[in-house]
């Protein structure tokens, strides 16, 4: 009986290791490593246009309804994101629709923000200690702070770096501040720019046990807190904050249901950027900012999706990238044939572990079924002794990789 | 009965356990001057900066020792009853072959884990004297897989030593290596978590594997 | 119940079939010693009985089990002696004993010391770094004290010097005189076994005959004769086997002496002053086997 099970086991521990990597080996070798492309809203054109990679420094050139455009013509499609060449090529100022531009206010009127679903929250590992930097007028640039904060259902306290011992100062007037304004311990999201590589500090949004949203800033070393109106009832997933000096907005917010807003500057007022059916747990956004248009990209495994916008965030126009099925080549029929599935462990949505399995398709099956065939026929010329049903199992759902495994871990008989 | 079998296992194993433990708890003080030194001479709320969102981490040193440790207690463990033939001493003692092999292997994994688990523990404390305990539990989740492949390696070890054919041997000591590499990938702390309660089912399933090559073991002849 | 019982035992070894049909039993109390060249599978067939090898074919029965799903409680009853004494290098002579007295309810422990006595080591001494006389004292005191009532010894002469031998042979002797014990021995110093067995097997070409030792000596003789012939005798039917000394013969034969020379002459060998003389079992072994 041990017998039986044992072998089980080893069976089963050689079609994992060959499926965890001998598709990972396959890729690499025939290079199969999908780039996105780069999607962008031309305001010349009033259309999409996009750039592809085709490996090696080759890319295409072209717009949503298929027309191709060499690189000088794709950047001219492009003004604002190739705002360097025009005065190069002294076409400056820039005029469309009517309006003109120099290059200051091109400058001032950019601002690019991406949010990969890997950083999402519930997609990656995070410690929950952050440094609150101090603003001081004073002083120029943001220094780090000497120490980091927590929240619990205490309140907020301060961890010192130096004696890695709580600041009980800080501690007390940062809880009380926030017991003042009605925060409601512990936080469920924090959210903040941990890094004082930013052009100044906006503090942390934190989203309390009640879903009230508060901005929680440090100036002098005392507390600047603001209880903002954010609907408690927004079912926040996650928030980023992204300090800019056009001081439109703080930052994102997406919410569990896949609603994607920014808060503005005035007020926290919260304007919603209107796509449908976004995942912020498997999908990656991008909002890219010019003088004349905001353009909402979102990529997902099936394609990209693009939405411009006017100045006020009313959707304008939209378009889908379909990404193309890079099983579709020889290549990849080899691979489904040989190799029917996958057991995957990283994935590119995610900045932990995810456990994943992927099938193959029809040529999967056909591999399965010619591996079975290929089994009963070695087995009938080799043996004479009758087939193992527990072999035969293992080759009629795992294909090639049961066959190997068989083949090596073969059955205990004497003689052999 | 047991007894007599954790004894010969402790006699095989003591010097070589002795000698691991020596050698882990060395990284182990390596690792705890190192962290000591940046934290007094950098700014510590920097190095704070690096692990927490950089997800540095400052006790790498110890990564392959827990997998060293599993190979060579199982080393330790086997070479003696294998070379020679010695295995048929213990082949014919009154006691199901099965029941021997599930008793050595304890006894195995019982010092493994004391001599994986101790340098955690330490590891532990070093971070946990500088660095809030948030930070100092993640030497928990980060080193549990590599204890883990320890554990693998340490039965996967057993498994391909008792085998006795030699291209099985062979093929095994791939599928094992490849598994037990799954436990090293990923960068920062914690990484592998969300995987572990899945892998840690390899763990039963290596140690089915020691009684298929143990069986295979004995029909070949011992 | 017979000690041991074989029934059409078939085993091939690299391709080679080493026996087919191979069945014989060793009764209960009886001492047996199993004789034959090298190479003739003595080797396979202990590995068999000792339940290190499946066989692929036949049953091989020890105390009634099959020999290579011999339950614990049937193991308890056999002790084994493995070729080149083997025995655990890093145990000292007292982890031995304590080590294998956990799994013999009826250990005794004096016999064990008693015979380790005789060397006059530490009991801290280190198996390791014994002699391979010493390391043979403590394995046959383990055996000894486990009290089994089947003993079955791989070359137990194996690198061991005179003395030892000669020790082990008291040991085994006073073994064999206790009621219902067998033994099944085999061994490279033939004569060891003539003041040991009472039944011989004999292991040739795949085939084995059993034959008591008494009858064996009597039955089987040594003949003397001298003779100038360039012709040499020819084994066959009568004549089993022969040694030539320049001009000194001796043949082996089943039969009486008449017979023989008559024999002898029809083969054309002339035979000068025929006579029988004393044979050892190491010599009627090499005349009924060949040196070879």
């Amino acid at each position: 009986m041990t017998g039986l099970v044992s072998r089980l086991s080893m069976l089963i521990l050689a079609v994992m290791a060959m499926s965890y990597i001998l598709p990972a080996a396959f890729d690499k070798v025939a290079g199969r490593k999908a780039e996105e492309p780069l999607l962008f809203f031309s305001p010349v054109l009033q259309k999409f246009v996009y750039q592809e990679s085709l490996g090696g420094h080759r890319f295409i050139y072209a717009d949503e309804d298929g027309v191709h455009y060499d690189r000088q013509e794709f950047e001219a499609l492009l003004p604002f994101l190739y705002h360097r060449s025009l005065k190069i090529h002294d076409l400056l100022p820039l005029v469309i629709d009517g309006q003109s531009f120099e290059l200051e206010d091109i400058r001032a009127g950019r601002q690019a923000v991406e949010i990969k679903s890997r950083q999402v929250k519930v997609n990656r590992q995070q410690i929950d200690l952050y440094p609150l930097f101090n603003n001081d007028p004073g002083v120029p640039m943001i220094p780090f702070p000497e120490d980091v904060f927590r929240i619990t259902h205490k309140g907020m306290e301060f961890i010192n770096a130096d004696y890695n011992r709580i600041d009980s100062e800080l501690t007390r007037d940062f809880t009380e501040a926030l017991r003042d304004k009605g925060f409601v311990f512990p936080a469920e999201v924090i959210s903040g720019n941990p890094t004082n590589l930013k052009p100044f500090d906006e503090g942390y949004f934190i989203r309390d046990a009640s879903g009230q949203v508060f901005h929680v800033k440090r100036v002098r070393n005392q507390p600047a807190i603001v209880r903002t109106d954010i609907e408690p009832g927004l079912d926040i997933l996650d928030m980023v904050i992204s300090e800019n000096r056009r001081m439109e907005f703080y930052g994102a917010v997406f919410t569990t249901q896949g609603d994607i807003f920014l808060i503005s500057y005035d007020d926290y007022r919260l304007i919603r950027i209107p796509v449908d059916n976004f995942d912020p747990r498997s999908m990656d956004f991008k909002l890219i900012i010019n003088p004349l248009y905001r353009t909402a990209v979102i990529s997902s495994h099936k394609g990209i999706y693009g939405l411009a916008m006017d100045r006020d965030y009313s959707a304008v126009h939209d378009f889908f990238l379909e990404r193309p099925a890079p099983e579709a080549g020889f290549a990849g029929r080899v691979r489904d044939f040989f190799l029917p599935f996958q057991i995957i462990l990283t994935s590119e949505r995610l900045d932990q572990a995810g456990l994943g399995l992927r099938t193959g398709g029809p040529w999967s099956v056909a591999g399965v079924i010619t591996a079975l065939v290929l089994f009963l026929v070695m087995n009938r010329s080799i043996r004479t002794r009758p087939t193992k049903k527990m072999d035969l199992l293992a080759v009629l759902l795992t294909g090639f990789f049961g066959l190997v495994a068989v083949g090596f871990i073969r059955d205990d008989h004497p003689g052999e | 009965m047991i007894s007599s079998v954790l004894l010969k296992e402790w006699l095989k194993l003591k010097y070589f356990f002795t000698g691991v433990l020596v050698l882990n708890i060395g990284v182990c003080l390596k690792i705890y001057f190192e962290i000591r030194g940046l934290i007094l001479s950098e700014h510590p709320e920097m190095i704070w900066y690096e692990a927490i969102h950089l997800h540095n981490i400052f006790f790498r040193d110890i990564m392959f020792f827990p997998l060293a440790t599993g190979l060579i207690l199982a080393a330790a463990q086997l070479v003696p009853e294998i070379s020679r033939r010695r295995m048929r001493i213990s082949l014919h003692l009154p006691l199901h072959r099965d029941l021997l092999l599930v008793l050595s292997v304890a006894a195995g994994l019982l010092f493994f884990l004391i001599a994986a688990g101790i340098p955690a523990v330490f590891i532990y404390f070093t971070m946990r004297a500088w660095f809030p305990y948030e930070v100092s539990l993640t030497v928990f989740t980060t080193m549990g897989p590599w204890v883990l492949a320890g554990i693998l390696g340490y039965l996967g070890g057993i498994a391909v030593l008792l085998e006795p054919l030699k291209t099985r041997k062979v093929f095994l000591a791939i599928v094992f290596s490849v598994i037990i590499s799954v436990m090293y990938t990923g960068v920062g702390y914690g990484w592998l978590s969300p995987a572990m309660p899945y892998l840690a089912w390899l763990a039963p399933l290596f140690l089915l594997c020691v009684f298929s090559s143990g069986h295979r073991f004995q029909q070949r002849g011992a | 119940m017979n000690a041991i019982e074989v029934h059409n035992l078939s085993h091939q070894y690299n391709g080679r079939t080493v026996y087919q049909d191979l069945t014989f039993t060793v009764p209960q109390g009886s001492i047996c010693g199993l004789l034959g060249k090298n190479g003739q599978g003595k080797t396979t067939l202990v590995n068999i009985l000792m339940g290190f090898l499946k066989p692929a074919a036949g049953s091989c029965l020890v105390l009634g089990e099959n020999s290579h799903s011999l339950p614990p409680d049937v193991r308890r009853r056999v002790g084994l002696l493995h070729e080149g004494h083997q025995a655990y290098e890093f145990m000292t002579i007292a982890q031995t004993e304590r080590f294998f007295r956990g799994f013999y309810p009826d250990w005794n422990a004096d016999i064990f010391f008693s015979l380790v006595k005789k060397m006059g080591l530490s009991h801290r001494h280190r198996v390791g770094n014994m002699s391979c006389g010493q390391r043979s004292q403590v394995v046959l005191g383990v055996i000894m004290a486990q009290n089994p009532d089947l003993l079955i010894l791989d070359d137990y002469s194996m690198g061991l010097d005179a003395g030892y031998r000669r020790l082990f042979l008291d040991v085994l002797h006073d073994f064999a005189a206790m009621e219902g014990k067998t033994i099944f021995v085999t061994s490279h110093i033939v004569q060891d076994l003539e003041q040991l067995v009472d039944t011989i097997f004999f292991l040739d070409q795949g085939r084995i005959t059993r034959t008591g030792l008494k009858e064996f000596l009597t039955s089987f003789k040594k003949y003397v004769f001298f003779s100038n012939t360039g012709t040499v005798p020819l084994e066959d039917e009568v004549i089993k086997g022969f040694e030539r000394r320049r001009d000194r013969f001796t043949v082996y034969s089943y039969q009486d002496p008449d017979t023989v020379t008559e024999q002898l002459t029809r083969q054309g060998v002339e035979v000068r002053d025929l006579h029988r003389a004393d044979m050892t079992l190491e010599d009627g072994f090499i005349g009924l086997m060949g040196k070879y």
